[in-house]
């Protein structure tokens, strides 16, 4: 899964630490779902779009090509 | 953790003290009129002291994984002492039971973690429990068809070891996996 966590961090200048603190999750944990290595549960899922004030769906976008192979 | 390293290598440093001093104790108080057992026994209190304080200072810093580590190392470094005191003896007995102490800090470590762990540390920690019991499957496997086809019999004890290291190993790959 596709998401756009590096930027939306970028624009507000957090920090991973910062980003993992807020979402009282480690900083492992953000950095595997930046890099794509990791797709959060739901309520995770949407304790970051709650984080970010966005929908999930402008956060975390389905791999398609992956899926479909 | 990192803060964690110098009480880890004075735990380490107390019990090799400790057990430094207790075997010679052991074989002091074996030769009969030879000194020393009692100023050899007071220095291996003394280790036994300096390991326990270390393990108190990681215990205070609530820093799980260290004490996780310690539990470990605890366990492997006093296992099989008991053999190094005379046999029945309460020098025996006490050494038979003391690997339990660490093996309790480990148990209640490895539970504390697992409960504090976030969902991805959840799956890491599954991952490894799934590799090192597979791992130490083969194992035990291996080591039962070796002792049928006429190898010297094992001492099973080491399974205990052979799981946790396993784990161990389980817990650095999925840790690379999602590094």
């Amino acid at each position: 899964m596709k998401n756009r966590l590096r930027v939306l961090r970028a624009e507000r200048d957090w920090s991973q630490a910062d980003l993992a603190e807020r979402l009282g999750v480690s900083r492992q944990t953000v950095n595997a779902i930046e890099t794509g290595r990791y797709d959060p549960s739901l309520p995770l899922a949407f304790g970051i779009a709650r984080v970010f004030g966005k929908l999930i769906e402008e956060i975390f976008e389905p791999d398609v090509l992956h899926r479909e192979k | 953790m990192k803060e964690s390293g110098p009480d880890l290598i004075l735990m380490g440093i107390g019990a090799a003290v400790f057990i430094l001093a207790f075997v010679v104790t052991g074989r002091a108080l074996e030769a009969p009129g030879s000194s020393g057992a009692l100023s050899f026994g007071a220095l291996s209190v003394a280790g036994l002291a300096l390991a326990a304080w270390a393990i108190l200072r990681m215990w205070r810093r609530q820093d799980d994984a260290a004490l996780m580590e310690a539990g470990m190392l605890g366990f492997i470094f006093f296992l099989g002492l008991h053999e190094k005191a005379p046999k029945g003896s309460p020098l025996a007995l006490f050494a038979a039971l003391l690997p339990l102490a660490p093996a309790a800090l480990f148990a209640w470590s490895t539970i504390r973690i697992a409960r504090r762990a976030d969902e991805l540390q959840r799956r890491i920690a599954q991952e490894a429990l799934a590799f090192g019991f597979v791992v130490s499957l083969f194992a035990a496997l291996a080591g039962a068809a070796l002792e049928a086809a006429g190898l010297p019999r094992l001492n099973w004890v080491w399974m205990a070891g052979v799981l946790v290291l396993t784990c161990g190993v389980g817990m650095v790959l999925a840790n690379r996996r999602y590094r």
